[in-house]
C-alpha cells in the first residue's frame, strides 16, 4: 500500500544510492550497510550528503548517530523535509 | 638599452642535447603522435586537473586505478611511496589524493596512517608510517590536532607562548621524522575555526582563538626547517570560505576532516606541493603576444595602437598581467615568446610601446613567425633543453590553443578567459611552477639560458671548436659538498636526465647524510667562463672502499654539454680520489629513456669497458696508470 509520494522518493532514492555506490542497489525498509558492497563510514558521508542535497534537506547530528537502516534514512527525509 | 634577442626564425637554433643539427624542425614536430594509451592517460588527467567537483573526480580516480592495472602507469610519471597523515579520518582523502597526485606526474604507492595523534604516528620508530618508508609524507593537521589553546583573557606573551608551543608541536615530530626516515615533509597550515566567542573583539584579543590559529600558521612558516613544506591549507580555505570548510555534523559523525566540494581543491593543492618536491614543476612559459600580453594586434594597429598601460581599463588588465609575469621571471620561471607575426614588427612592439613591462631580454627563446604554433614549441623546448612536459603555453586564440593540446599533449594548455583582468588567475589556477625552495641558480635562469645561446652564436662563428672553448675561458671549481650546495645538488639529482650515468633521485636527507659521512666521496662542479656563471653544474657521488673508489653517480647540468668538461671532472675526480689512496675507479652506466648520451662514457674517456649488458655498462679506471686529458678548463682552487 504505496501512495504516489512514496513511489517517488523510493526513486529518487534508488537514484543517488546508484550515483554514489555506481551500480544498481536493491533497497527496501530493512536494507543496511551490511547488505551493500562499499558502504563503508566514507560512502556513507557521501551518501548522505547526496540525500541531503537530493531532497533539500539538513539531517541533524542526532539523525546521524540513530540511522541504523534504510527505513530509518527514509523517515529522517520525510522528518527533516516537513 | 635592451639587448638584441636571438635572431631566430621558425624552427632554427636547436639546443646541444637534442637531436643532430642536419634536420631540426623534422627531428623536433610532434610526431609520432602518441599511442592509443597515452593519449588516453592525458585525455584523463587532463580531466583531473580541471575537475572541480567530487563526485566526477572520485569516477575519474576510479576510472585511473583501472587504467592503471589494465594499462600501467601513466607515461613520464616517476613512482614514489607517499604517506598521508590527517588530523582527522584520511581516507576521506586517499582516492582523490591518489588521482591528484597522477595528475601531477607522480605515480603513489599510498600509505594511509589511522586516525590518531598526528605525532605518535611520526615518532613511534614501529609505527605503520615507519615501517612504509616513504619518500614523501603528507601531514595535513586540523584544528583537532591544536593540544593546547591560550585562555581568550591571555596576555599578548602568553599567547604567543602558546602559539610558539602548538607550533613546536607539529614540526618537532615532522623534522624529527625527516631525520629518522630521510623523506621530506609536506606539512598543511590550519584553517581557523568558523566561531568566535569574543566576536570583532577577538581581532584585538591575543587570546582569541582564530587570531591564535593565525599566529600558529605563521610561526609554521617562520620556523619550518629544512626538508619541511608546507601547503597553505588555511590560504586555501579562506579563498574558499573559512565558515564552510568543514561540516562539523561529519566531523562529529566520522571524522570527515573537510567538505567534499573543497577535496578536489585540496589534494590538488598537496599534489602540486609533492610534484615540485620531486622536480615536476614546469619550468617555461610560452607566451603569445597580441591578445595575451598586450590588446590588439601590433602587425595592424602598429605599436603606438596598442592597449596597454593607463588610458584604457583593458590596457591596465593587460600591464598588470605583464608584471605577473615578470615576477614569475624573477622567481626563475623560464619565459619565451611564439607569436604569429613578422618578427622585426614583434620586436618593435618591445622597442618603442612606453609602458611595455616585459622586454625583450626577459625571453629566452623569442620567435615570431608564420609557422604553426606546435612546431614552433617544440622548436623552443630544444633550443632551451627542456622536455615538452616543462612547457606550458599560454595563448588568448583557442584555434592555438587546441593545436598545441592535441599534437603536443606534454604541454600544458591552461584555458585563458576573454577578460585579461582573470589572466593572472587562470595561469595561477594550474599550480605549474609550485616549488619547494628558490635557489640562486632559479632566479639567474633566464639570463643564464641567454648566455647559452651568445656561446651558441660564438660557436657558429668561431670556426673550430677547440679555440672557442680555448676563447670562452672557462674556470671550474671541484669540491666536496658544502652546506650552500645542497639545494641545488637535491635539485638536480632529481631533474638531470640526459647526462646521467645511473639517475638515482635522492632526497635532501640522504645528500646530507653523504656529505657528513667520510666514506662517500661527493663533489660538485661550478663553472663559469667569460659569459656567465654556469653554477652549480655536475654532480659526483661515490663510495670509497679501500682502495676502490665506486660512483653511485655522475650527472651534469645540460646547459653545459659538448665544453669538454667531461675530461676536467675526470681529471679532478682522479687526482683527489689518488689523494684518497684510491687505486681504481668503477663507475657504471644503466640505461634510461633519456641517458643514451652516456651510454658510452667511459670509454670515451679512456675507461676499461669491464662488462656490458643491454641498458647496463660498467667501466673501471686504473690510477696508477692515468694520465691527464686534454682540457679547456682551468682549475679553481676548491673553498
Amino acid at each position: 500500500m504505496t501512495t504516489d509520494a512514496d513511489t517517488e522518493l523510493w526513486a529518487r532514492l534508488g537514484a543517488v544510492f546508484e550515483d554514489v555506490f555506481e551500480q544498481e542497489v536493491e533497497l527496501s525498509r530493512e536494507t543496511t550497510a551490511a547488505d551493500v558492497e562499499g558502504w563503508d563510514s566514507v560512502r556513507n558521508v557521501e551518501l548522505l550528503v547526496a540525500l541531503e542535497r537530493e531532497f533539500g534537506v539538513r539531517f541533524t547530528t542526532g539523525d546521524i548517530a540513530t540511522l541504523s537502516d534504510v527505513g530509518g534514512l527514509v523517515d529522517a527525509i520525510r522528518a527533516r523535509a516537513g | 638599452m635592451r639587448s638584441v634577442p636571438p635572431a631566430s626564425h621558425g624552427a632554427q637554433a636547436v639546443g646541444p642535447c637534442s637531436a643532430p643539427r642536419s634536420s631540426p624542425a623534422r627531428s623536433l614536430s610532434p610526431s609520432p603522435p602518441p599511442d592509443g594509451r597515452a593519449s588516453e592517460w592525458s585525455a584523463l588527467l587532463e580531466q583531473v586537473r580541471a575537475c572541480d567537483d567530487y563526485v566526477a573526480l572520485r569516477t575519474l580516480a576510479r576510472r585511473s586505478d583501472e587504467l592503471v592495472r589494465a594499462a600501467g602507469a601513466p607515461p613520464g610519471s616517476v613512482a614514489r611511496r607517499v604517506a598521508l597523515l590527517v588530523g582527522g579520518e584520511a581516507r576521506f582523502l586517499e582516492a582523490p589524493l591518489r588521482v591528484a597526485l597522477r595528475a601531477a606526474g607522480i605515480e603513489p604507492q599510498l600509505y594511509r596512517a589511522p586516525f590518531g595523534p598526528l605525532a605518535a604516528e611520526l615518532l613511534d620508530p614501529d609505527s605503520g608510517l615507519a615501517a612504509f618508508r616513504p619518500d614523501l609524507c603528507v601531514v595535513l593537521p586540523t584544528l583537532a590536532s591544536i593540544g593546547a589553546w591560550p585562555d581568550p583573557g591571555d596576555t599578548p606573551e602568553g599567547a604567543a607562548a602558546a602559539a610558539e608551543q602548538a607550533c613546536r608541536d607539529l614540526l618537532e615530530p615532522a623534522a624529527a621524522f625527516r631525520a629518522r626516515a630521510g623523506c621530506d615533509v609536506v606539512l598543511g597550515t590550519i584553517p581557523p575555526p568558523s566561531v568566535r566567542p569574543l566576536g570583532n573583539l577577538g581581532a584585538k584579543r591575543a587570546g582569541d582563538p582564530v587570531r591564535f590559529v593565525q599566529r600558529l600558521n605563521l610561526e609554521l612558516g617562520d620556523r619550518a626547517p629544512e626538508g619541511v613544506h608546507l601547503v597553505d591549507v588555511a590560504a586555501l580555505a579562506a579563498a574558499r570560505g573559512t565558515r564552510d570548510w568543514v561540516d562539523l555534523k561529519y566531523w562529529y559523525h566520522a571524522k570527515q576532516p573537510v567538505r567534499f566540494e573543497h577535496v578536489p581543491a585540496l589534494v590538488r593543492e598537496v599534489s602540486a606541493v609533492a610534484g615540485a618536491c620531486f622536480g615536476r614543476a614546469r619550468k617555461a612559459l610560452v607566451l603569445d603576444l597580441d591578445g595575451t600580453l598586450w590588446g590588439g594586434l601590433v602587425g595592424e594597429d602598429g605599436p603606438g595602437g596598442l592597449r596597454l598601460g593607463e588610458g584604457t581599463p583593458d590596457g591596465e588588465a593587460f600591464k598588470a598581467f605583464q608584471q605577473y609575469v615578470r615576477a614569475l621571471r624573477e622567481r626563475g620561471v623560464v619565459l619565451a615568446a611564439c607569436s604569429k607575426n613578422d618578427p622585426e614588427v614583434a620586436r618593435r612592439a618591445f622597442a618603442e610601446h612606453p609602458e611595455m613591462v616585459l622586454g625583450l631580454d626577459d625571453f629566452a627563446s623569442f620567435r615570431a613567425g608564420w609557422e604553426n604554433k606546435s612546431e614552433v614549441i617544440a622548436a623552443i623546448a630544444a633550443e632551451l633543453d627542456l622536455g615538452l612536459d616543462a612547457l606550458v603555453f599560454l595563448d588568448d586564440s583557442p584555434l592555438e590553443r587546441e593545436e598545441v593540446r592535441s599534437l603536443l599533449p606534454q604541454v600544458a594548455v591552461p584555458e585563458l578567459p576573454p577578460d585579461a583582468a582573470d589572466y593572472p588567475r587562470a595561469l595561477e589556477r594550474g599550480r605549474y611552477f609550485e616549488a619547494v625552495s628558490l635557489s640562486d641558480e632559479d632566479r639567474r635562469r633566464t639570463e643564464t639560458y641567454r648566455a647559452r645561446h651568445a656561446a651558441r652564436e660564438l660557436e657558429a662563428s668561431a670556426g673550430d671548436v677547440a679555440s672557442f672553448l680555448r676563447d670562452l675561458r672557462m674556470r671550474g671549481r671541484f669540491r666536496p659538498f658544502a652546506p650552500v650546495d645542497l639545494e641545488r645538488v637535491v635539485q638536480l639529482t632529481n631533474k638531470t636526465n640526459q647526462f646521467n650515468l645511473t639517475t638515482r633521485r635522492t632526497t635532501r636527507a640522504e645528500v646530507e647524510a653523504r656529505a657528513a659521512d667520510p666514506r662517500w666521496f661527493t663533489r660538485t662542479l661550478r663553472l663559469a667562463d667569460r659569459l656567465t656563471d654556469h653554477g652549480l653544474v655536475v654532480v659526483v657521488q661515490g663510495l670509497v672502499e679501500g682502495d676502490v673508489l665506486t660512483l653511485d653517480g655522475w650527472l651534469m647540468s645540460c646547459r653545459v654539454l659538448r665544453r669538454g668538461v667531461e675530461a676536467f671532472v675526470l681529471n679532478e675526480v682522479v687526482r683527489d680520489a689518488r689523494s684518497l689512496g684510491v687505486r681504481e675507479l668503477r663507475a657504471t652506466w644503466e640505461a634510461t629513456k633519456r641517458n643514451g648520451m652516456v651510454a658510452d662514457l667511459g670509454p670515451r674517456l679512456g675507461m676499461q669497458v669491464v662488462a656490458e649488458g643491454p641498458g647496463r655498462a660498467e667501466w673501471s679506471l686504473d690510477l696508477d696508470t692515468f694520465e691527464s686529458l686534454e682540457t679547456p678548463i682551468e682549475r679553481e682552487p676548491g673553498a
